[in-house]
């Protein structure tokens, strides 16, 4: 049964689903094996990585469409009262280690480098005119050589600290971006999304 | 053939015949993003959207609650895909309950006036460096919208097709799109539920707190003495239109030093730059990163660290970064 769906979803990526697309996605809310009504979603989306799916403007717009057939969608019923945090005033080392944990398994696996790092001094070759003198990085003793970002999610634990470090400014950047208020997309999905570890 | 003052006539009354009707669409499909940025805060909305970029897709819940004013504004954000993961934000705070790693966040957030919403530049001056173009309507989420498509004039920053609810204004669906015309990352509600009630319960964190570990970080931008950061800091180069919102210092809620932050946008992109004070503990980091359409790259110059994270291309914000430098050691 399990296979029987994804090889449909799978067919519903590739716009050769023959059935309409809510009717199939009824069929995985009411298949017993989808204990959580919100697993047909997991679902979708490991079939799409599975397949390694480009985004283009029709998927989402298929898959939304279908979604739009449902009936209207209810989020986790259990509800356990909430606590109210105490102050802490002096726990700022707390939060800065906590944020940069949660903040490793929520970004991390998401914010990849792109492209190897240049040397420091070619960065500085090749780069626009700027006055930093990038070059006594390098003649540094006491601190630690460079890293570049792909290399910060193993290895030494500074390496690990700084990765961390980019978590944070990208969850400053997107309260910045909100409070903007500009049109796109909103800013704290990249935070609430996830997305699994890409496979090394 | 042009030159008399007849035909300099016949050419000024070309000139608005050709551009007149192209200007009140361009001003037309302006005013309906301006709108768009009212309506998000202004309105009480409950909506299911997709995310999706690259091969990641995503279905989340979006809950907003106007409350008359930046104090009683209020929303949450929640995975429905993947972890239980939410986000709420109100007029103070900013709350992420992570139910994968048990544990919650609180960060204090600087007050912000409700009435103030909206644009930060005229469109009329955003037009310097975008196009706007109205398209076709399209129908998203049962829902009659206007469709924008908003053209960068040049390659340093990305363009933006949005649809916009021809009845509240609100955004359903919108798409940043990369100089090929690929996107790079979209939403689009698949359902949304405009101006009903919003009850209390619905914008209550819905994974319990309980048993997780609670951080809070009460340190707002520029508090406390002694936070500095050092150095005489200019940005030397910023793509055309771009303004400074912001500069700040604050400390991070990865590590507990100063960083001075600097915030620009042109009105739609923004971009913010980073810079901290290297410790001899420190490993110093450079490179690029990417998210979406968020790009970071991060440089060192003297004993300071610099990321610069915006939504723009690669090359925009590498230059913006290599352009940082320190006044003191010019």
């Amino acid at each position: 049964m399990q296979d029987h769906l994804e090889e449909q979803l799978s067919a519903l990526v590739d716009d050769e689903l023959d059935a309409p697309a809510g009717a199939l996605l009824t069929r995985v809310v009411e298949d017993p094996e989808s204990r959580e009504r919100w697993a047909r979603y997991h679902m979708i989306g490991d079939v799409l990585r599975d397949r390694e799916v480009r985004l283009t403007p029709d998927l989402s717009a298929r898959i939304a469409a279908a979604l739009e057939a449902e009936p209207v969608l209810l989020v986790p019923t259990a509800r356990s009262p909430v606590r109210t945090p105490e102050p802490h005033p002096g726990h700022l080392r707390r939060w800065g280690l906590a944020a940069g944990l949660a903040a490793v398994a929520l970004l991390g696996a998401s914010f990849v480098a792109r492209e190897p790092a240049q040397p420091v001094a070619d960065i500085a070759d090749r780069g626009p005119p700027a006055s930093g003198t990038v070059q006594q990085v390098g003649q540094e003793t006491a601190r630690p050589q460079p890293v570049a970002w792909q290399e910060l999610r193993s290895g030494p634990p500074q390496n690990v600290e700084f990765h961390r470090r980019l978590n944070s400014y990208l969850v400053n950047f997107n309260e910045q971006r909100a409070e903007l208020g500009v049109p796109g997309v909103h800013p704290y999905v990249r935070i609430v999304g996830f997305e699994a570890e890409p496979e090394p | 053939m042009l030159s008399s003052p007849a035909g300099g006539l016949a050419r000024t009354v070309l000139l608005y015949w050709l551009l007149l009707p192209g200007a009140a669409m361009a001003e037309s499909a302006a005013d309906l993003v301006q709108r768009a940025v009212e309506a998000g805060r202004v309105l009480d909305y409950d909506g299911v959207f997709v995310y999706q970029r690259d091969s990641s897709l995503d279905t989340m819940r979006l809950i907003h609650r106007s409350g008359g004013g930046s104090a009683g504004e209020r929303e949450r954000l929640v995975s429905l895909s993947g972890p239980a993961r939410e986000v709420v934000r109100d007029g103070s705070r900013v709350t992420c309950t992570f139910a994968d790693d048990r544990e919650v966040m609180v960060e204090k957030r600087a007050p912000r006036d409700l009435l103030g919403f909206g644009l930060t530049r005229s469109t009329a001056s955003l037009a310097d460096e975008y196009e706007f173009r109205q398209a076709s309507p399209d129908r998203i989420a049962g829902r009659q919208t206007h469709v924008v498509h908003i053209l960068p004039r040049s390659f340093d920053r990305y363009g933006y097709t949005l649809w916009i609810d021809q009845a509240s204004g609100l955004l359903l669906k919108s798409m940043v799109l990369g100089h090929d015309g690929q996107p790079l990352e979209q939403m689009q509600f698949a359902q949304i539920s405009i101006g009903g009630p919003i009850g209390d319960e619905l914008l209550e964190p819905e994974v319990s707190g309980v048993d997780f570990t609670w951080f809070t970080n009460e340190t707002t931008p520029s508090e406390g003495a002694g936070d500095t950061v050092g150095g005489d800091w200019r940005v030397g180069w910023l793509p055309a239109g771009f303004e400074i919102l912001r500069e700040q210092t604050q400390r991070m809620v990865a590590t507990e030093m100063p960083v001075r932050h600097f915030v620009y946008s042109d009105g739609l992109a923004s971009v913010s730059i980073f810079i901290e004070k290297l410790q001899t503990t420190t490993a110093p980091v450079q490179g690029y990163s990417a998210l979406g359409a968020v790009n970071a790259f991060s440089r060192v110059t003297d004993d300071f660290q610099i990321t610069v994270v915006g939504d723009l291309p690669q090359p925009t914000v590498r230059q913006i970064a290599m352009a940082v430098a320190n006044r003191r050691t010019e």
